[in-house]
């Protein structure tokens, strides 16, 4: 659900939710001619979001803001196909962007390499682009996730910094729910362990 | 689950506590993301209506080039092709030829013996040395 528009769904004299914000955003997306003004409320809705989960993908700057770009064209240009619910607009939109963030991703590998090989760079550019003036508990707590799996990384990032459902999640990534319950409770494991190892 | 607080960290995060930390390690000006994000829909949406426009238009030159290019590739393809066929399987009358000129470069006696085929070959066995040798002597005797 858009989150700046995010209220407790008011019911009318027959106790039937009146439409949310998603399905005023998916009426106006489904009418040619007011298609632009309903992706512009559509990126205005998600699209920070969507920015920050490019950006834990990617780490750096540069990639993330050539990902978003690129997932907003491919957003816009697959809008007339959209057939699903208003609820599936927001995963539908993570769903291009992960995407593009795996193939930004994997622009960087060799031949043979693995993007989970990928964590040095990406250690290395997080450092370069790190605040010192931010707190050390959000670096130590990013240096932890970039010791996971890309997958599982990925997984961990929706469910914990965007309080994504399983299910929403399990649409983005095409994986099972059970199977992102067990790499979520994996993932927080070995980042309490990072946490405490390196923590002063 | 903890509850979501914005910006919000731990000074310090031993194993039993949960994770409070939401915000990235990254000092990005005010506002800048929502103008990164309002700058890159802006063109989305001026790429959507270009690119629209342009696959409307019925026969543009590229789409003409392009398919000038897919059939000049297939005519390539196939005569590539067809060329490796015939080098693989070389004709009968090419194999008869070179059989011919290097059976003339021979003695009579052993072009002759060549020649026959294997039928005849094989009643030569009933016919005694001598009388093959006398048969070789008449066949090479001017």
């Amino acid at each position: 659900m858009c989150t700046h528009e995010a209220e407790a769904r008011p019911h009318n004299a027959m106790n039937t939710p009146t439409t949310t914000a998603d399905e005023q955003l998916l009426d106006l997306l489904q009418r040619p001619d007011m298609r632009d003004e309903g992706f512009r409320r559509l990126m205005q809705c998600y699209g920070e979001s969507l920015y920050w989960h490019i950006r834990r993908i990617v780490v750096g700057h540069e990639d993330a803001e050539d990902c978003m770009q690129e997932t907003c064209m491919k957003a816009f240009c697959s809008l007339a196909t959209f057939r699903g619910q208003a609820e599936q607009l927001r995963p539908w939109l993570y769903q291009i962007a992960t995407r593009e963030a795996l193939m930004t991703l994997r622009r960087h590998t060799h031949f043979f390499q693995s993007i989970d090989d990928l964590s040095p760079l990406l250690l290395e550019t997080l450092h370069s682009e790190n605040a010192p003036a931010e707190g050390k508990a959000e670096m130590l707590l990013q240096q932890a996730l970039l010791t996971l799996p890309t997958t599982q990384r990925i997984a961990f990032n929706m469910r914990y910094f965007d309080e994504m459902t399983y299910d929403d999640i399990a649409q983005v990534t095409g994986k099972s729910i059970a199977t992102l319950k067990t790499n979520y409770h994996y993932a927080t494991e070995k980042i309490k362990h990072y946490i405490s190892q390196h923590a002063s | 689950m903890p509850q979501r607080k914005s910006n919000t960290t731990s000074a310090s995060t031993p194993a039993d506590t949960p994770l409070q930390i939401r915000s990235m390690p990254f000092a990005e000006p005010e506002g800048y993301v929502a103008h990164l994000v309002a700058r890159h829909t802006a063109q989305a949406i001026e790429s959507g209506h270009a690119a629209a426009s342009a696959h409307q238009h019925p026969a543009t030159p590229i789409r003409r080039w392009r398919w000038a290019g897919v059939a000049a590739s297939l005519l390539l393809m196939l005569a590539a092709g067809w060329t490796m066929v015939n080098m693989s399987n070389p004709s009968r009358t090419d194999h008869d030829a070179q059989r011919i000129a290097s059976a003339a470069q021979k003695s009579p006696l052993d072009a002759y013996l060549e020649s026959i085929d294997d039928e005849e070959a094989s009643l030569m066995e009933y016919y005694e040395i001598e009388e093959v040798e006398s048969f070789a002597s008449d066949v090479t005797e001017p």
